[in-house]
């Protein structure tokens, strides 16, 4: 009998440890958190953190700055899946500890699985690879002053008054505007245990005056911020957010507790006014009999709750897996992330996953497939279109990591300070974006500023050592001589200078080519640029450049172009010492002779070039006017 | 029981305390009898040597860069005890006490800086650093603008504030964050006075609108102005429309440029909330800009320049932008009976070859402080740009001499303004490393148009300049606190309260389509 209670923590304990377990291991695996720490360029509100003084008593001065400095440390933990995955973890796990706790304070015990929710958005929301982790930790240290005061239960009035005025100031210095929150479930605690009236408004005022006293009086915050920071209803939030209805998970996880222990209270209310218990058995006896059996049917089989409960939690994550998990958005992130880490077998990899036609996945997978050599054989195997190649249309303004990585790549080095200062700009100081702009300007010869940037690098908590490395390495080399990405750089940078506004496609594969002939990639871009435009007179008129880059033989798209080539000419054009590849010249004349009678009013043709020779360059040909259309 | 714990606890507080001074115990001024003279200056930064320092300027602390084990630097002149401050880490602070005492008992004195470096056991000592203590206070109070170097300012943090010079306090005055990550823009102020203060903001969400700040009470007002100008007696306010398109470098240093497709002046008179113009400052075959009064308030300075491409004309750049160089002229203007007189030209670009950008008159009339770049109009983002002062006293033939001043540097100096006595002047620099704006403050000597060597804004980190990645620009020097700041202002942009504008002058007076994307071209 003495062991029941610590059997009942070891079952306790090890339910948590099971079922906590399996959302690390979801979020490690499955979600890959290290995928959200590099944003792929789209979550903008990923928090930089860096080791310096300065970056913490910057947070200081504004409140809920201490939580978004602890924030913004944690969240440097998602660099590493696995640490990252432990983190988000750990705040859900402490959250449910809390909420178990209140639960039992206000008597809804019977409630305590609720404790999962916290758990279950956190699954939701970084299944859809967005980043929501700031809010969790606010709840945790909101539910963790809850927890604490309930647990107090001090009888001295003004003691009370005291503690709770006391814990809004320090929790709004901490936390900000969600003692809004903490305001709410001590309202309905002290309700529902008819504590001292008086004391209690006093307490809903103060929490009503504190954000305005502390926030603006104190810390000279703005009106506009004080009730809103890190809230899900800030305008900080609302106007980054695309999809307002993903927010809804955060006011769940902001407001479910407070509405639960609200509905409580009025149920209370209400029953008492029916005066007596009696009638809720009367009201109820079914209710209470089926639970009378279920208390019977667990008793007879002890095995059977747990099975029931991991079963309810395997239904529970499939059903996240299956209906929420964003499994496009995921190839998204992966495809950018391999691109940063130069992985260009996993580019590939992931874009061929990735179910419909994307530019950005496109601009991706070209720039992978040219650097395993593929470009000119591959590329039409996936769905083109001219504006993927620089991601040049007007929408694509806003899209900037993809062309920082390609234009990197061309040696295209102003357009990448430009798309990295815009960056920046948006998404902050991310290392990314850093390394970025130190390359950039190094190859510049651009010193002074790259050790701005260089000294800002060396204190962040993971990438410190790529900038230490460039500290020391300008010390005994300082222009770089030894460097091979910098050289390489310095070599293909163009030299002619123009202005634009409108990213000129033509003109700066030609500028760089011009700097540079054996420029193979801008080569190989510039003839990409004319099978996209459909330009075969410029692609065969540029055979001749091939021999000198060291071309063995004519790629697959390059051979297909020319026959086309000579098929619309009428007669051939030199091949300059190449020649056609038998496979390729018996698809194409296959291609064409469908395309012939395409064209002869045959639409059944069109369905088996689609069929047999969509990876063709001939039907991209065929199809560009459609394409452009869309 | 309760009572030992306590103890305890008591004894580990002490025990950190005491680990804690220990640590910031300060070093015991060493007695240095001998020492090794090294004969060349010791490198320190920012570089603070040979130059005039303003008498009320808040301590010049520094950074040594040079090695030792131990430093000791001695701050002297001719009055009065020595600062000595003696360090491990090369970072020198100076107590601010000390320093104030030093600086305000000996104006018109030198400023010396003896270096000390300790390496093993030997001591080293550099040259003396010499540098001026003014006379002539400077304005007490600067203000600027603070960014990322954005090329379209999206949602990062932007922020006019103001700087205490005789401390390191600064104030937001107006943050983007207050108004939804809006935009903030030129400020302008009256005189040098706070008593009439134009601040301009941008925002999806409140509108781009100017912000009246006259005798202490902050109101908008319904209109937006570019660049903008106060006439010396507080009641108009001169302003410029210009429709800004930004374009990018395929190789030079600086990635950027922007060019005007037109631009014209325009003027708001207070009293009356009337915007008006005259065709002499808005001409349509010229583009004027960059408007400022004189002191006296009878003559409108600004850059005028021939429109060199037709209005339809949408390529960007358009082809002659790199030959468009811009006059600085003037014109006279009566207020009280609210006539223009004839525009002067005062500066024909074409004639030296060079684009005469921004011209700020000296408080006392007596001098035109400008850009001079080799073409354009945004000499932020002109690494050519270099300042200029012409004399505004004609010489015997009628010709306005101009000399290049000595203080500037290989790559951009801009946004320039005098101090209220004429004695200093402020202006953004890209010379610590090309791309970010810094503050540099000038000694100028009124009576021969002479600037002296040009230091940066005093900062109580060193390092601070080392490490931010922000740009500052407009800095703008003023007598008094700006009376109306931070919420006081934000409330004010996010109210729907307007004055509202009579407005005769619409960009359609332009003759082209409103600017669209280019509202939030970066102006650093």
């Amino acid at each position: 009998m003495e062991n029941q209670p610590q059997k009942q923590l070891y079952k306790y304990l090890l339910r948590n440890v099971a079922i906590f377990s399996a959302i690390w291991l979801y979020l490690w695996f499955i979600v890959d958190i290290k995928l959200i720490y590099h944003g792929a360029g789209r979550i903008l509100d990923f928090p930089c953190f860096f080791k310096t003084s300065q970056f913490f008593f910057s947070h200081l001065s504004y409140p809920a700055g201490l939580l978004e400095y602890a924030n913004a440390f944690v969240s440097q933990m998602f660099y590493f899946s696995p640490l990252g995955a432990a983190a988000i973890t750990i705040v859900v796990w402490l959250s449910a500890v809390f909420i178990r706790n209140i639960l039992t304070k206000v008597d809804l015990t019977r409630l305590s699985f609720l404790r999962f929710l916290p758990a279950l958005i956190a699954v939701v929301t970084f299944s859809q690879y967005t980043y929501r982790f700031p809010f969790f930790i606010v709840m945790m240290v909101v539910l963790a002053f809850v927890s604490l005061y309930f647990s107090l239960k001090i009888k001295n009035l003004f003691l009370d008054l005291m503690v709770l005025l006391l814990l809004s100031v320090f929790l709004y210095v901490i936390a900000g505007p969600a003692i809004l929150v903490f305001a709410l479930l001590v309202l309905f605690y002290r309700l529902l245990n008819s504590y001292n009236f008086s004391v209690t408004i006093i307490f809903v005022v103060s929490a009503l005056l504190i954000p305005y006293l502390i926030g603006v009086i104190c810390f000279k915050g703005s009106l506009n911020n004080v009730y809103t920071e890190l809230m899900p209803f800030s305008w900080k939030v609302t106007t980054i957010e695309p999809k307002p209805m993903s927010l809804v998970w955060m006011y769940i996880l902001y407001f479910w507790l407070p509405a639960i222990i609200a509905g409580y209270y009025i149920y209370i209310l209400v029953n008492n006014k029916l005066s007596n218990a009696a009638a809720e058995k009367k009201h109820f006896p079914k209710f209470a009999a089926l639970k009378a059996k279920t208390v019977l049917l667990f008793k007879r089989s002890p095995v059977l709750k747990p099975i029931l409960q991991i079963a309810f939690g395997l239904i529970l994550f499939a059903g996240v897996y299956f209906f929420v998990f964003d499994s496009s958005r995921k190839i998204l992130f992966q495809v950018d992330y391999y691109l940063a880490q130069r992985n260009w077998k996993k580019v590939i990899s992931s874009a061929e996953r990735f179910p419909t036609g994307s530019y950005y996945i496109v601009n991706s997978l070209n720039q992978a497939l040219y650097h395993q050599g593929r470009l000119g054989e591959d590329m039409f195997a996936f769905p083109q279109h001219p504006f993927a190649l620089f991601l040049s249309e007007k929408s694509h303004i806003s899209i900037h990591w993809p062309k920082i990585s390609l234009l990197m790549d061309l040696g295209f080095v102003n357009y990448v300070e430009h798309e990295v200062a815009e960056s920046l700009e948006k998404f902050g100081s991310r290392p990314y974006l850093l390394k970025n702009m130190i390359i950039s300007l190094l190859a510049k010869r651009n010193y002074a500023t790259a050790n701005a940037y260089l000294n800002q690098l060396s204190k962040t908590i993971f990438e410190h050592k790529w900038a230490d490395d460039y500290i020391e390495r300008l010390k005994t080399d300082p222009d770089l001589k030894n460097d091979q990405r910098i050289q390489s750089l310095r070599k293909n940078m163009p030299s002619y200078n123009h202005g634009f506004s409108v990213f000129p496609i033509n003109d700066v594969l030609k500028g760089l080519l011009q700097k540079n002939p054996e420029n193979k990639m801008a080569f190989e871009y510039l003839m990409t640029w004319y099978l996209l435009s459909g330009r075969i007179e410029k692609v065969v008129a540029r055979f001749d450049i091939m021999n000198t880059l060291g071309y063995e033989k004519l790629p697959k798209y390059y051979q297909q172009a020319y026959l086309l080539h000579t098929m619309a000419m009428g007669q051939k054009a030199s091949l300059k010492g190449y020649k056609i590849d038998p496979a390729v010249l018996k698809t194409s004349r296959e291609a064409i002779g469908y395309f012939n009678m395409l064209r002869m009013g045959d639409e059944k043709a069109l369905d088996t070039l689609s069929e047999k020779y969509s990876d063709t360059y001939i039907f991209y040909f065929i199809s560009l006017p459609s394409i452009m259309q869309k | 029981m309760r009572k030992k714990y306590l103890l305890i606890l008591l004894l580990l507080i002490l025990a950190l305390v005491g680990v804690v001074a220990l640590g910031y115990r300060p070093q015991p001024t060493p007695k240095i009898d001998a020492f090794d003279t090294i004969s060349s200056q010791p490198q320190i930064s920012p570089d603070y040597a040979d130059v005039v320092f303003p008498p009320n300027i808040a301590p010049a602390n520094f950074i040594i860069k040079e090695q030792a084990d131990l430093y000791h630097v001695k701050i002297f002149s001719s009055i009065g005890p020595k600062i000595e401050i003696t360090a491990e880490d090369p970072a020198i602070i100076i107590p601010p006490e000390k320093w104030r005492r030093l600086l305000d008992e000996n104006k018109n004195s030198e400023l010396s800086i003896d270096i000390y470096t300790k390496n093993k056991d030997s001591w080293q000592k550099f040259n003396t650093i010499k540098n001026k203590i003014a006379n002539d206070p400077i304005d007490p109070y600067i203000v600027y603008r603070r960014m990322r170097p954005t090329h379209y300012r999206m949602r990062g943090k932007v922020g006019i504030y103001q700087r205490d010079l005789t401390s390191y306090n600064e104030v937001p005055v107006l943050e983007g964050t207050n108004h939804r990550n809006g935009c903030v823009n030129c400020h302008t102020f009256c005189n040098n006075e706070t008593k009439n203060v134009i601040i301009s903001y941008r925002s999806d969400h409140f509108g781009n609108k100017a912000l009246l700040i006259k005798d202490g009470k902050a109101q908008k007002i319904g209109t937006k102005f570019t660049y903008t100008s106060w006439h010396p007696s507080g009641r108009l306010l001169s302003f410029s429309v210009n429709e800004v398109r930004q374009f990018f470098y395929g190789t030079k240093n600086e990635v950027r440029d922007a060019f005007d497709r037109d631009s014209m002046l325009a003027y708001y008179l207070v009293d009356k909330k009337t915007v008006k113009t005259s065709p002499k400052i808005s001409s349509p075959d010229r583009q004027e800009t960059y408007p400022t009064w004189s002191p006296d308030g009878k003559y409108l300075y600004f850059s005028s320049a021939p429109m060199l491409w037709k209005n339809e004309e949408q390529m960007v750049p358009p082809d002659k932008f790199d030959e468009l160089k811009y006059d600085l002229t003037r014109i006279s203007y009566d207020i009280e009976t609210d006539t223009w007189g004839q525009v002067e030209t005062i500066i024909k670009g074409e004639d030296i070859n060079k684009t005469v950008l921004l011209p700020r008159i000296s408080p006392d009339g007596r001098w035109a402080l400008v850009c001079m770049a080799d073409y354009g109009c945004f000499p932020a983002f002109r690494p050519t740009s270099d300042l200029y002062v012409v004399d505004l006293i004609p010489d015997s033939n009628g010709q306005y001499k101009y000399k290049k001043l000595d203080i500037n540097s290989d790559v951009s100096e801009s946004y320039h303004s005098f101090s209220s006595n004429s004695k200093w002047i402020v202006f953004s620099s890209k010379r610590r490393d090309s791309i970010f704006t810094r503050p540099y403050i000038s000694s100028f000597e009124p009576d021969t148009g002479i600037a002296h060597k040009p230091f940066l804004l005093p900062q109580k980190d060193p390092e601070y300049f080392d490490r931010t990645l922000r740009t500052f620009s407009l800095p703008a020097l003023i007598k008094s606190p700006i009376a109306v700041t931070g919420e006081g202002l934000a409330k004010v942009v996010r109210s729907s309260k307007e004055i509202k504008v009579n407005m005769p002058v619409t960009m359609a007076t332009l003759g082209v389509p409103s600017a669209g994307g280019a509202e939030y071209i970066s102006q650093e």
